[in-house]
């Protein structure tokens, strides 16, 4: 995707933000010229598209405030601002909470606090109870180049809140690259659902980086639909005992879609648990690729964790790759994953057509039930209804 | 706690015997030494051309980004030619001593007499001692070293030698193109069908002292046979490069099995390219233990070029301390109806390392495939590390493939059963590993698969901590 990556330079002007939040990005941009660019001869870009995307339009946000919108009324014990309202000893915990999770082998984190205009941090008091979600929107950009927006969850220990984020906006052709960091202290309970159905010339690069400590759990649910082409990271960190990890995703493909998810569960503290269930549905001529790492530190003693990505294939002509991975430093563990690619389980494409129903309703009808495992996560916020017709719309418009 | 201090590779094999060599060139590689080389076999021009194309590719081609550390190989310490003795014997008596000796104390005499079919030992860089049983040339089965099969059927190996696995495929086939010498050729006609398994035992026996044999099976439409490769060596201090190069050839219908028991010294880069061409309901399986060696980067594959062709691949790793084994399967499927299978089962222990890393790829059009990978690793202390790397690619839409992998210590359950019963610990240790790498294990023939619980055995002396 970004072959033709041209970088401003180091000193160049960037639109006016607190000095923090300007070195934050200057040094992100100094360590993006000293990346490697992506290139699919390296392990990490192996099947991505790294030819057809330009970055040398990014465009680096108009000036201070977050280009993300909340919607609903103001919650008690819940603070919401743009980053560059926050100094001193608070902008420095904004500040290295975006800073730790970049990771130089992945540019891509890189220009996404590149051309970070200015962040949306939400936090939640220690011990508040959220009881209804709080509802992010990103707005897709005007179509003129590259587009960044990020969002940063705290919650405090022992507190519980759901973010939904969704993306929104025309159907331009536009490079949209998000970046949510969650950062979850001790004992909180933090559920991020995130829908991605923007339109078909849209492009998006986004990643959900979660950091989770002692007894803490973070659940990430994430619904790739529309766009051109998605690349998705996922890094769920289990840094204190006992935390917990689930992330779970489907992704439907049609016509020229691509869809590339990455995902890293990292454990590095002991008896921690992940799970993560991915489900994709591959039509027309789309392809997906899956690459995913459970990585078990030395430390990790009682880690229990597994992973597994699915795939049905609808149409001769989609390609999927499936890439589960593990890294297993400690013995003291239960870790498994699985992988499967196949067509559509014919008995159960012959039970439906032997009731009555058509062929193409009953391909339908096995895919719903197949995302069901996933769908249900968005059920608590109420995303769920309107993601399961959406899936029906997009299978029943065909390739 | 008792910490037994147990290394197969001293505790065994341990010993290393003098020899001396009728040629020794000199270190390092470069074209003169291959043209010496070629020219020392008196090969045709056509095998010459094609060693300096292969030296110039692999001088072309980086070193590999990724699998183990390869830091340490160093190519210009290495000698690429060496000749043992100064002509090749028919009988066993006519061996020199030292040679001799070195195969007695790996106990193949009995083994072999008793069992096993037609013996190509090889000792260093050429086949010394070769024999073939008298019925296998009675069949037309042509079992040789090969040099010996450059030499006498140059138009059967010109016709295959480098179509499997092409002299550029990667950086470690390019170098055994280049210098390869001995290793074993095989020719089974049509409708032959091999009963007992073939057999060579592989040695490397000078410090420093590459080894890269070359061989090639060629089964015709019909055929079976079943092809067997040990491997151990001696323990030296400076680490040595094991670098072979095998293809097969399988013509419709046919079917190999390729088993390796693999027990270099724990001090051997073993970067070994594997790969079988398997037609039209043909069926290759290859059999793979990886016990020795510092690091093991393997993986064997099959590309199942007809419809109704098959592949198998079962393997088994065990990395000690220092070790490193990276291992797996590659399974091309580019016609309809291809099946595979990969087993692969790893035990890591005192800070040993295994890895699988495999790939699968339906072709575009190749509909009806269907392949099962499955992993299974046993992980038996704190300072032990398992991978597991598998790929997929999946172009057609009716292919059904499936992988699934589980990393796990040894159960409780399991071993206080075992003690309940009047095991020791480590005896019940041993028990559940072999146990685990039994579905493997019973796949060899009778006296390897003793061997190797036998091995399997001692390694797991001292587990107990």
């Amino acid at each position: 995707m970004f072959s033709t990556l041209t970088l401003p330079s180091p000193d160049a002007a960037l639109p006016p933000v607190p000095d923090w939040l300007a070195s934050c990005r200057a040094d992100a941009l100094r360590r993006l010229h000293d990346a490697a660019p992506p290139n699919s001869a390296a392990e990490e870009w192996r099947y991505s598209d790294v030819d057809d995307v330009e970055l040398e339009s990014v465009a680096f946000g108009a000036g201070p405030g977050p280009s993300v919108r909340v919607e609903g009324p103001a919650l008690d014990g819940v603070t919401v601002g743009a980053a560059s309202e926050f100094d001193g000893p608070a902008a420095d915990s904004v500040a290295q909470a975006l800073a730790s999770t970049l990771d130089d082998g992945d540019p891509i984190s890189l220009v996404s606090l590149v051309g970070l205009s200015d962040p949306l941090v939400i936090d939640v008091a220690p011990g508040r109870t959220v009881a209804e979600p709080i509802r992010v929107t990103i707005p897709v950009g005007d179509g003129i180049g590259a587009h960044t927006a990020a969002v940063v969850v705290r919650a405090g220990a022992n507190s519980d809140v759901e973010v939904v984020v969704s993306s929104d906006g025309d159907d331009v052709e536009s490079l949209e690259i998000v970046r949510i960091v969650v950062d979850v202290a001790s004992a909180a309970r933090v559920r991020i659902a995130e829908v991605c159905n923007v339109g078909s010339r849209v492009r998006r690069i986004s990643s959900v980086v979660g950091r989770v400590e002692r007894d803490a759990s973070l659940s990430i649910a994430h619904a790739a639909l529309g766009g051109a082409a998605t690349r998705t990271r996922f890094d769920a960190r289990l840094v204190g005992r006992g935390a917990s990890g689930d992330l779970r995703a489907v992704y439907l493909g049609t016509g020229d879609q691509r869809h590339d998810l990455r995902t890293f569960q990292r454990h590095e503290a002991p008896d921690t648990s992940s799970n993560l269930v991915f489900k994709g549905a591959l039509d027309g001529r789309s392809r997906a690729v899956y690459t995913g790492l459970i990585h078990v530190g030395h430390d990790a003693r009682g880690t229990n964790a597994t992973q597994s990505n699915r795939i049905i294939k609808l149409s001769d002509d989609t390609w999927a790759e499936s890439v589960p991975n593990l890294e297993i430093h400690h013995n003291d563990v239960r870790c498994a994953h699985a992988s499967a690619v196949g067509p559509i389980d014919e008995d159960q494409r012959f039970y439906l057509e032997s009731r009555g129903v058509p062929p193409e309703v009953a391909e339908r009808l096995v895919v719903a039930g197949f995302f069901e495992e996933v769908l249900g996560a968005f059920d608590r916020s109420g995303e769920g209804a309107a993601l399961r017709s959406t899936v029906n719309e997009r299978l029943g418009a065909g390739a | 706690m008792t910490e037994i201090d147990l290394d197969l590779s001293r505790y065994q094999l341990g010993w290393h015997d003098d020899v001396d060599y009728v040629f020794k060139p000199r270190r390092g590689l470069d074209e003169a030494i291959v043209r010496e080389m070629s020219g020392m076999k008196g090969e045709p021009e056509w095998m010459l051309k094609r060693r300096l194309k292969s030296l110039r590719a692999f001088e072309k081609r980086p070193m590999p980004n990724w699998g183990g550390d390869m830091s340490e190989i160093y190519f210009d310490d290495i000698y690429y030619y060496i000749k043992p003795t100064d002509h090749q014997v028919d009988e066993w008596d006519d061996l020199p001593d030292a040679i001799k000796n070195t195969y007695e104390k790996l106990g193949i005499p009995e083994a072999e007499r008793k069992y096993l079919a037609g013996v190509t030992a090889q000792f260093e860089s050429e086949v010394v001692f070769h024999r073939n049983r008298e019925d296998l040339e009675q069949l037309g089965i042509i079992f040789c070293d090969m040099d010996t099969a450059l030499r006498e059927y140059p138009e059967l190996v010109k016709q295959y030698f480098g179509t499997v696995i092409p002299l550029n495929d990667n950086k470690f086939s390019a170098l055994n193109s280049a210098v390869w010498s001995g290793g074993s050729f095989i020719y089974v006609p049509k409708g032959v069908k091999v009963d007992m398994p073939l057999q060579a035992y592989f040695r490397i026996n000078t410090q420093n002292m590459g080894q890269f044999e070359r061989t090639l099976i060629i089964a015709d439409e019909g055929s079976e046979v079943h092809y067997i490769e040990g491997c151990s060596a001696p323990v030296y201090t400076s680490d040595s490069l094991h670098s072979a190069v095998v293809e097969i050839v399988i013509k419709p219908s046919a079917r190999v099995t390729y088993t390796t028991i693999q027990n270099w010294s724990n001090n051997v880069f073993n970067l070994v390219t594997k790969r079988a061409r398997v037609e039209a309901e043909g069926h290759m399986e290859w059999i793979d233990g990886n016990i020795g060696s510092r690091l093991t980067m393997k993986y064997p594959g099959c590309t199942l070029v007809g419809p109704k062709a098959s592949g198998e691949v079962l393997s088994v790793a065990y990395a000690g301390p220092g070790q490193h084994q990276d291992t797996g399967a590659k399974m091309v499927h580019a016609a309809p109806e291809t099946t595979s299978k990969v087993v692969s089962k790893s035990i890591s222990k005192d800070g040993g390392r295994t890895s699988y890393r495999g790939l699968v790829h339906v072709d575009d059009g190749a509909y009806g495939c269907k392949s099962h990978v499955q992993c299974d690793a046993l992980i038996l202390d704190d300072d032990s590390v398992s991978d597991t790397y598998p790929y997929m690619e999946v172009g057609s839409k009716d292919a059904v493939i499936g992988h699934e992998a589980t990393v796990s210590k040894i159960a409780d359950e399991q071993l206080f059963y075992l003690q309940s019963r009047g095991l020791s610990e480590e005896q019940a240790m041993s028990m559940v590993v072999n146990g685990f790498i039994e579905p493997i294990t019973r796949t060899l023939p009778m006296e390897y698969a003793v061997e190797w619980s036998r091995l399997i055995e001692l390694q797991m002396e001292g587990s107990v901590g």
